[in-house]
């Protein structure tokens, strides 16, 4: 009788559970965009979205208004920071001027394929239509899970598909085959060899004289040697006919992802540079150290950082400028993100641009801070930093309003989402 | 209370009795409800074909490791080198696959390693004395380190199949066979043989089990190699879900398994309540909730705070020592 | 005689690793022309490496010897950080402020973790488990999980700076020190570690004791946070458990402090496994230069942790057993 009873009780519970299943899948099924109020993973930023809420309000007057398009998902290989409020919020503002939702899953924080595979499984829902990617690892994985999905990258050079001019193609070359696939904007130059040209010209511009560079691992960015030799070459050539060569001293520090240790400060030559110029996330792996080296005494006081990559920290920001720890910053602009949303919405609804080059890469402009006007101009009235659509460079409907690939590529890389643009703003 | 053959059931008795069980069921049992229920309210469904297959690709790497855990954890030990292990494996069947142009040759090499580790773990302790998770604590440094050097002198991170169709891993149907078929085979083991019995006789109290007879360094070193081809196998899907291992393939997996069995009732300190259907419960409810929460608009951030409370909610009730000093 | 011959070898005993370590990496360093090896502007670098690894392992330790593995330090800390640093700013950056601030965060939040252990009646490692994984949580939730950054604020930094990084430190030591030594709760803990039941049965209230121990240990780890908030960018925990690793990159400094409790106390052995460690991990780094030397050092490490626990469970046996046979020879002659 015991096990009589349990096991009317356990049929009890499973029929129970069946039942509402099949209740449950007969009265459900899946009806792409008929919900708009499905709450899109939009991260929980409540700030950023009520911000993105009263930016794109102002912003869609006079757009088709909607977003019963369906829902792009943003990989993004970012989940909190300035960088990424402001890119979600722009984002979305963009996403629903063409009539589309945008929800964000977090990618895999080593860019580990399987990792980012089942980030996009997970966040995937039934009125997802694209995907605007921030890594490329996995890529090839995705389109074939979901060979019915639009694919752009962004703020990425998809290295492992495009590979590097070593190499060739990369290790997922076969996804340039894929239709669905529409190329992406990089994350700056993907041309090491542009970067490490720019890098030297602010050296050179700012007058210093004894730099040493830092970057990251060649096996991860491939790119880093290329920019690191490019950067020597520009030196010398200038030291060919200046009065006061520039000293690069020693060879490249290489970074495994760890911040720089404070010891390489105490090596020969290296703890009285003018300038140290890092050639990955310098505000994450060199600015701490260089700080406590300089608190220490074993790095001196007077030396610069030349890098990239932004923190909205206030402490860091206040370090930035002529005079200050950080002298020269570049980042990809935020309004990046609408070209990788505008080729997605646009073959979602069919209607890729005419002049449409398949699976292109194309460079960002740089958006460069190097002064204390331009880090005041930054703080009070950039996208970056207030979160705010209105104050974009490039408005939503802009993206809309684009008729031509050719159109499509000269906004993003015009001087409209420059610096410059912001100061005259 | 009804009788039945002279004997009368206790309705309460036997809740009083199964608390544990019925708390890890339920558990999944509510979830399952409650991501039946919710999504369709969103417009998604759980239960679709292409749900139930995410479903299946998120559970089986870690529900195939914990499997075999069952084994380990019913001794009171712990194994901490399973991250490191996975990724080593999936690196060889990698590299040897694209050598040999067959993954047969990674899978012996990386089965081989993973014996030779497992009777290292579970002699060590055992011979030396010493804390029986420290030999996999120093497994899991020298692992990593090793899988490190690895990936620098590859000059990548991460490392793909090539010419090799490895699509049979990422059948969903394929996962469910292998998942049910290592389970059969790993609760026989545990429930009918003596490895299994043994195993939980040294995890109940390990000086009387050496006393009657058990062969502790015997019965250890077998309990871990049954761990270590499952933590094989589960790297073989973990490899070929994508076909590529990386320098972070495998990390926090450990813990990953630790979680799942914590989950699903088995008691950390091993012994006779130790069942293998704990790992199959824990590791499905947290996959239900890594899956169902994004159908309901439930952020990322999100799901971190609900499956810590789930868990500590959980544990409260499947763990929790009734009177007496407090447990350790 | 006997008697200075006894100092002679505790002081011996207690110094031979970290003097060894010394050794070592001095001759790989000065090898491969690293010469600032043993300069004091590299101890002044390294003293905050120590400080760290010291106050952790304490933090650590305290429970560990208590026979408890305690999981949810790395959390604690973490969440103390992000939470200290942001509330700090709205007091201008003030260092006392941030100190006690960190201080009392890492205390309650400790002691959240001990009364789970003592009224939810879990068991250890379970308890902290889940405790960590809610406050790794929280990190995800709070400021939308951005984090904080406070290595820019020169005010708190100076926390992680010599000599003020050696106030932290010193609190930390003299807390430990204070709790094993000089309170009946840490010798009544020692009891309870050795024999739980007969602790409980001679009348121990063994919740209070609990209770009180994760108020020290929180207050340890209270000064961990202080120099490690502002060592480095403290990012919010987006993988289920990713701060555990706290725990296992700094049990090897428990382990070298219990191994050499015999010759000079374990908190003076956990100090010295901290220099230990560091010496290892900063000549490693320096030799190998970035691509190998984080690699390497965690396999030495590993390698480390597995001699240091041999020789201590059979140490005694080996020396026993050699003092055996010399016995033996002698007595054969």
């Amino acid at each position: 009788m015991k096990s009589g009873i349990l096991k009317k009780v356990t049929a009890m519970t499973l029929a129970s559970a069946m039942a509402l299943t099949s209740l449950t899948a007969c009265s459900g099924g899946s009806d792409p965009g008929s919900d708009t109020s499905a709450p899109a993973q939009s991260g929980d930023s409540q700030d950023a979205s009520e911000a993105a809420q009263d930016g794109s309000e102002a912003a869609d007057a006079g757009t088709s208004g909607g977003t019963d398009g369906g829902t792009i998902m943003w990989l993004s290989n970012l989940s909190s920071g300035a960088q990424y409020e402001a890119a979600l919020a722009y984002g979305e503002a963009v996403a629903n001027a063409f009539g589309f939702d945008f929800a964000v899953v977090y990618a895999d924080s080593f860019n580990d394929p399987n990792g980012n595979l089942t980030a996009v499984q997970n966040g995937m829902t039934s009125d997802i239509v694209g995907i605007v990617a921030s890594q490329d690892g996995g890529i090839q994985n995705i389109l074939d899970e979901y060979p019915d999905l639009y694919v752009a990258g962004y703020n990425t050079d998809m290295n492992a598909i495009y590979g590097n001019e070593e190499s060739g193609g990369g290790t997922a070359a076969a996804v340039m085959d894929y239709e669905n696939f529409l190329g992406t904007i990089a994350d700056g130059y993907y041309d090491g060899a542009k970067a490490g040209e720019q890098y030297a010209q602010a050296v050179i511009d700012k007058g210093y004289k004894r730099v040493a560079v830092i970057g990251f691992p060649s096996y991860a960015y491939p790119t880093t040697p290329v920019a690191d030799a490019a950067f020597r070459e520009t030196i010398e050539e200038y030291n060919q006919t200046a009065d006061e060569p520039i000293e690069v001293v020693g060879d490249m520090k290489v970074l495994e992802f760890a911040p720089l240790e404070e010891s390489w400060f105490l090596e020969e030559g290296n703890s009285d540079l003018d300038a140290i110029v890092a050639i990955c996330a310098g505000t994450t792996f060199v600015y701490p150290t260089m700080k406590s080296a300089q608190a220490n005494g074993t790095c001196s006081a007077d030396t610069k950082l030349i890098t990239s990559g932004f923190d909205s920290e206030e402490s860091i920001m206040d370090d930035i400028g002529d005079d200050k720890a950080i002298s020269y910053l570049s980042i990809s602009p935020v309004e990046d993100i609408g070209y990788a949303v505008a080729l997605v919405a646009k073959a979602v609804k069919g209607e890729l641009y005419s002049d449409y080059t398949a699976n292109e890469r194309i460079e960002s402009i740089q958006f460069t801070i190097d002064s204390a006007e331009d880090i005041a101009a930054v703080r009070e009235k950039s996208l970056l930093c207030t979160v705010d659509v209105n104050n974009a460079l490039i408005t939503p409907q802009e993206w809309v309003d684009v008729a031509s690939y050719a159109d499509l590529k000269a906004l993003i890389q015009s001087d409209q989402s420059s610096m410059d643009a912001l100061l005259n703003k | 209370m009804s009788e039945a053959n002279g004997k009368t059931f206790d309705l309460k008795e036997w809740i009083k009795h199964h608390v544990t069980d019925l708390a890890a069921y339920g558990g999944l049992i509510v979830c399952l409800i409650i991501f039946s229920v919710l999504p369709p309210m969103f417009g998604e469904n759980l239960w679709s074909a292409e749900k139930l297959s995410t479903l299946m690709a998120n559970v089986i790497v870690t529900a195939l490791m914990s499997v075999g855990a069952v084994f380990v954890y019913s001794m009171g030990h712990m194994d901490i080198s399973i991250g490191g292990q996975v990724r080593i494996y999936a690196t060889l069947m990698v590299l040897l696959g694209n050598m040999t142009g067959s993954l047969v040759w990674g899978i012996i090499l990386s089965l081989v390693i993973a014996i030779v580790i497992a009777l290292i773990n579970g002699a060590t302790g055992e011979l030396l004395h010493i804390f029986p998770v420290i030999p996999s604590l120093v497994f899991m440094m020298v692992l990593n380190g090793i899988s490190s050097i690895i990936y620098n002198n590859l000059g990548s991170r991460n490392i793909v199949l090539r010419d090799i169709d490895y699509s049979i891993f990422r059948n969903p149907v394929v996962m469910v066979v292998v998942l049910v078929v290592e389970t059969l085979i790993i609760s026989y083991l545990f429930k009918f043989t003596k490895f299994g019995k043994n195993a939980k006789a040294i995890g109940a109290n390990e000086v009387a089990a050496k006393q009657s007879g058990i062969n502790l360094l015997k019965y250890k070193m077998i309990s871990y190699v049954v761990m270590g081809c499952c933590v094989t196998v589960a790297s073989i899907f973990q490899m070929g879900y994508t076909g590529s291992a990386s320098d972070s393939t495998g990390t926090g997996f450990e813990m990953d398994v630790m979680v799942a069995l914590i989950l699903g009732g088995m008691p950390l300190s091993g012994g006779m309540r130790s069942k293998v259907s704990c790992a199959i419960v824990g590791a499905f409810t947290f996959a239900i909730l890594d899956v169902g929460l994004p159908l309901v608009g439930i952020t990322a951030n999100t799901t971190f705070i609900i499956k810590a409370l789930l868990f500590i909610v959980i544990v409260l009730i499947t763990c929790r020592k009734k009177g007496g000093v407090l447990p350790r | 005689m006997s008697k200075g011959k006894n100092i002679v070898k505790r002081i011996a005993g207690t110094l031979m690793l970290p003097v060894a370590m010394y050794i070592v990496m001095m001759i790989m360093c000065y090898s491969t022309g690293k010469m600032y090896f043993g300069t004091w502007a590299m101890w002044k670098t390294l003293i905050v490496d120590i400080a760290v690894a010291v106050t952790c392992a304490m933090g650590i330790g305290l429970q560990f010897k208590c026979g408890r593995f305690d999981f949810s330090g790395g959390a604690i800390m973490l969440i103390s950080v992000i939470l200290a640093g942001t509330w700090v700013k709205n007091f201008d950056n003030n260092p006392v402020v941030f100190f006690i601030m960190c201080l009392v965060l890492c205390t309650v939040l400790s002691v959240l973790v001990g009364v789970l252990y003592v009224y939810g009646r879990l068991p250890i490692v379970i308890a902290t488990i889940g405790m960590a994984m809610f406050y790794e949580a929280l990190t995800a939730l709070f400021n939308n999980g951005a984090g904080v950054s406070l290595v820019a604020i020169m005010s708190l930094k100076v926390f992680s700076t010599f000599p003020v990084v050696l106030i932290p430190l010193v609190i930390a030591v003299g807390v430990y020190a204070f709790y094993t030594y000089g309170t009946t709760t840490g010798k009544q803990a020692v009891i309870l570690a050795n024999n739980q039941q007969a602790g409980v049965n001679i009348g121990i209230n063994e919740k209070k004791n609990v209770i009180i121990s994760y108020v020290f240990s929180g207050i340890i780890f209270g000064m961990a946070t202080v120099i490690y908030a502002s060592t480095d960018m403290r990012s919010a925990s987006f993988s289920s458990l990713s701060t555990v690793s706290e725990l296992f990159s700094n049990i090897l400094p428990v382990f070298i402090g219990l191994m050499l409790a015999g010759f000079c106390g374990d908190t003076i052995g956990t100090i010295m496994g901290s220099i230990t460690l560091c010496l290892m991990s900063y000549g490693l780094t320096a030799v190998f230069s970035a691509e190998m030397g984080t690699a390497i050092t965690t396999v030495i490490t590993g390698v480390f942790i597995l001699v240091i626990n041999v020789v201590s469970a059979q140490g005694s046996h080996w020396i026993a057993a050699v003092k055996g046979k010399f016995k033996h020879k002698t007595v054969s002659a």
